[in-house]
């Protein structure tokens, strides 16, 4: 029979175990290149992160940035002219934060070169509410960590826990270290598919070691090569890794599409590119980075006793 | 039928009535700022160690502010240490914005005239007495009238001045201009040293003075239940010319009852709303020693404490972000979140139908099921907590159909290995349940907890997010505990599957009926011997 009928009807016995011995190290490479980016290259970061006001006005097509520069004859103003996808145009202007007293003169000077009818979009914060909710961020990640961490390792096993850690850190920096290297703007939004990725990396790992923990208790009092082990319970989740994952991506794609076709923007395209990207690496990290490291730290460190829990 | 069937028909029922329900009531999801347009704004107190109840009280303050505005579905939280005002479609922003974010103030205002509860259309002086000072008023009117009869119009005003012009004095020029006119003074002609119309927390309206005194003369107040007269409040004042010396200064107008408080009461006065107007029965208190008394319940006692202490220490608030959301990109933004559902939610099901034949069928049934619950409980959120679905709600839900689908796959996909390793088909569905309950529990579970962590630690979208996926979650439990198995079983055990496995994306091999023994080519613990 063929691979495929073979995926199809779970009867596939892909050896991973080669695979596996080039995927680890080349994910634990991937880790380190990813800190290394994001250390380099800063975050381009929203407003909602940097402080300011930002306006984004509707207007007829002869506008040009020149004007609305000499217009608000603002130095410091960072204006883009945004063609969208139905062919009007949109200017916007980000202003820094020490300028806080004029932004309401601004909005009034933007809103004469209005298209009629249009109303202006302006977000004004803060200088520190950008480093607030960051940190606010940061705490909710740390106490995720901490409260997964004990979960899976009680309803799992400890080392289990471990490896899907691992894993969500894996693709949670690799997301990261693409958003450095593109440029792409970081909102709230871009935080929100950040976790969003957290959850289904946790969910897929999740599914292959309770596989492997099924597995395991069915084949205890038998001598069982845990590598082995491992391996057969991969083949037999890997078309549900590849279905979910594929019936995840269609919604999350549909909204970077229509987001993109329909607003030529920003709002639904800031979630939609880091859930992609997460996905993806969310479905490769438990095949080939969660997997092998659990084998690996199942062989440098041998369970004192099987470890039977469910 | 089973019980586990009686269940799942008990799940199909509850949420078609849920939605039935909901379409007949005519709830619908409340939409946020970012899908309707309007102004966000997160304001955090200025300054450090806050309290939680001086917090609560600027945001029931800031909620009457926003009733009095009069727009429509506001939402208002208090999440951690900031506030979250989010206006719907406001239509003067900026005046809006003014209104919201100024700092609360405490003021005592001399009472000049207790209208009692009335018509405002007709202001009756006869009316009766107010209901919180506990001691019984006079008409509050007749002062004003006996100087108009004695038609002497020389009442000393503050300069010590006359108005011979006049028959009336400059205050009561003021009463008839601003109290008279039977209006409401509306928030932003609430001048501290004007006189002005308000309303009372009873509902009674009361025509005030100018402000003698504000919250900053307080240095705290605590309610308690005295010797004699039940509960009580008692405020106490700062010492000294900023402090106790005023309130000194009002309480001897009062108690004489001079032209500048007829009625002998005093207002506490909080943000345009009078907590109390208790009558001053000596020219002189000593800081600490002062009593309000008056019938109050407990609760009275407590809330007119809360303000006082409010009054003391007004919060500030400082806008850390401001949102203006022009309707147009809100309705653009909904549009394609609603479009770029729905095309999802379509591919996911094509795609679930051609790999799973019928048992795409029970995943999907299962996600209309929770499409009708989620959308049920969203409105009804919207409808009684005010509570909207804002884009990273929508963000939530949209990644929830792909984790609905996935509980599905992972039942499906046991069966399946279930079936290849030569057990009948109906067995299958039993047994590879077990194993696949407790890995779609575990997978929720942590999904639920980063719901959970997300919504109480974090602000604004990023919660919006997490309970709507939490809620998601839930459901998805639900349905994977009651309906998908019974539902599952009832198609393999139905003709056309007996006949044809395939329709359940089976191998054509599939024992249906009957138990062939045979060897599975895919038993679990077979070793190889390649390595």
């Amino acid at each position: 029979m063929s691979l495929a009928s073979d995926l199809y009807n779970s009867r596939s016995e892909i050896d991973f175990r080669p695979i596996w011995r080039r995927s680890l190290p080349l994910s634990f490479a991937l880790i380190v290149v990813g800190l290394a980016i994001i250390l380099v290259r800063p975050l381009n970061q929203s407003i909602e992160f940097e402080g300011g006001a930002l306006y984004s006005v509707p207007v007829e097509s002869s506008v040009t940035v020149g004007e609305v520069r000499d217009l608000l004859a603002i130095p410091e103003a960072r204006i883009q002219r945004i063609e969208n996808a139905d062919g009007t145009i949109d200017i916007r202007v980000q202003i820094p934060t020490e300028l806080a007293p004029i932004f309401d003169d601004v909005g009034t000077e933007l809103a004469t070169i209005a298209r009629t009818g249009e109303q202006i979009s302006r977000d004004t914060v803060g200088p520190t509410w950008g480093d607030q909710i960051t940190n606010a961020a940061i705490r909710a990640l740390v106490a995720f960590f901490v409260v997964v961490a004990i979960y899976l390792a009680v309803r799992l096993e400890p080392k289990m826990a471990l490896g899907a850690i691992v894993a969500v850190v894996h693709d949670l920096v690799i997301t990261v270290a693409i958003y450095a290297l593109f440029g792409f703007e970081v909102s709230p939004a871009t935080i929100i598919a950040l976790l969003t990725i957290l959850g289904y990396s946790l969910y897929d790992t999740v599914v292959v070691f309770d596989k492997v923990l099924e597995n395991g208790a069915e084949a205890s009092g038998k001598r069982t090569d845990y590598p082995e082990l491992v391996n057969h319970s991969m083949n037999q989740v890997l078309m549900r890794s590849v279905n979910t994952t594929i019936t995840t991506i269609l919604p999350v794609a549909s909204m970077l599409i229509i987001g993109a076709l329909v607003l030529g923007g920003d709002s639904l395209r800031g979630f939609a590119i880091a859930l992609i990207i997460g996905l993806f690496l969310g479905a490769y990290s438990s095949i080939f980075l969660a997997a092998p490291f659990l084998v690996s730290i199942k062989e440098r460190f041998p369970d004192a006793a099987p470890a039977e829990r469910s | 039928m089973n019980s586990q069937g009686v269940r799942a028909l008990g799940l199909v029922i509850v949420s078609l009535a849920a939605f039935t329900a909901t379409l007949i009531s005519g709830n619908q999801p409340l939409l946020g700022l970012d899908l309707q347009g309007g102004v966000s704004v997160v304001y955090q107190p200025t300054g450090n160690d806050v309290s939680d109840e001086a917090l609560d009280e600027a945001t029931e303050i800031i909620r009457n502010r926003v009733d009095a505005l009069g727009v429509a579905e506001p939402e208002i939280s208090r999440q951690g240490q900031t506030i979250v005002v989010d206006l719907p479609g406001v239509e003067e922003q900026q005046r809006a914005l003014e209104l919201v974010g100024q700092t609360a103030e405490l003021r005592f205002r001399p009472v000049l005239i207790d209208f009692g509860l009335i018509d405002l259309s007709e202001p009756d002086a006869e009316t009766d007495t107010t209901s919180d000072s506990g001691t019984t008023t006079e008409d509050g009117l007749a002062p004003l009238r006996r100087d108009r009869q004695t038609d002497e119009g020389r009442e000393p005003d503050e300069d010590g001045s006359t108005t011979p012009a006049e028959t009336l004095s400059p205050l009561e020029v003021q009463i008839t201009e601003r109290c008279l006119t039977g209006e409401l003074t509306p928030p932003e002609e609430d001048i501290a040293d004007q006189v002005v119309l308000l309303p009372s927390e009873t509902g009674s309206v009361l025509c005030l003075g100018p402000t003698l005194l504000t919250g900053t003369a307080l240095e705290s107040a605590s309610a308690g239940l005295g010797s004699s007269q039940g509960w009580q409040v008692n405020p106490v004042f700062r010492e000294g010319p900023d402090g106790i010396d005023l309130f000194n200064q009002a309480a001897a107008i009062c108690n004489q009852a001079l032209e500048a408080c007829p009625t002998a009461r005093l207002a506490i006065v909080l943000d345009g709303l009078v907590q109390s107007a208790p009558t001053i029965n000596s020219s002189f208190f000593s800081r600490d020693r002062i009593e309000i008394t008056g019938n109050f319940t407990p609760e009275e006692a407590d809330d007119l404490a809360t303000a006082l202490r409010f009054g003391a220490l007004p919060v500030e608030l400082e806008a850390q972000q401001t949102r203006t959301i022009s309707a147009t990109i809100g309705t653009d933004v909904l549009r394609s979140g609603v479009i770029a559902g729905l095309i999802g939610l379509a591919l996911v099901a094509v795609y679930l139908l051609a790999y799973y034949r019928l048992a795409g069928l029970v995943a999907l049934v299962g996600l209309v099921i929770s499409a009708m619950l989620l959308w049920s409980i969203i409105s009804f959120l919207g409808a009684r907590l005010g509570l909207a679905l804002s884009l990273s709600g929508v963000v939530g839900l949209i990644v929830a159909i792909g984790v609905s689908a996935d509980s599905n796959i992972v039942y499906f996909e046991n069966v399946k290995d279930a079936v290849a390793s030569g057990k009948r088909v109906a067995t299958s569905v039993e047994r590879a349940y077990r194993n696949s309950i407790s890995t779609i529990i575990k997978a929720d579970v942590v999904s639920l907890i980063a719901a959970g962590l997300l919504y109480f630690l974090t602000v604004g979208a990023v919660k919006g997010f997490a309970l709507y996926l939490g809620i998601a979650t839930i459901l998805d439990l639900i349905i994977a505990m009651v309906f998908m198995r019974p539902m599952l079983l009832w198609l393999a055990e139905s003709q056309a599957v007996q006949h044809n496995p395939r329709l359940l994306g089976l191998p054509e091999g599939a024992v249906t009926t009957v138990t062939i023994k045979k060897l599975s080519a895919n038993a679990p613990t077979r070793k190889k011997a390649k390595r």
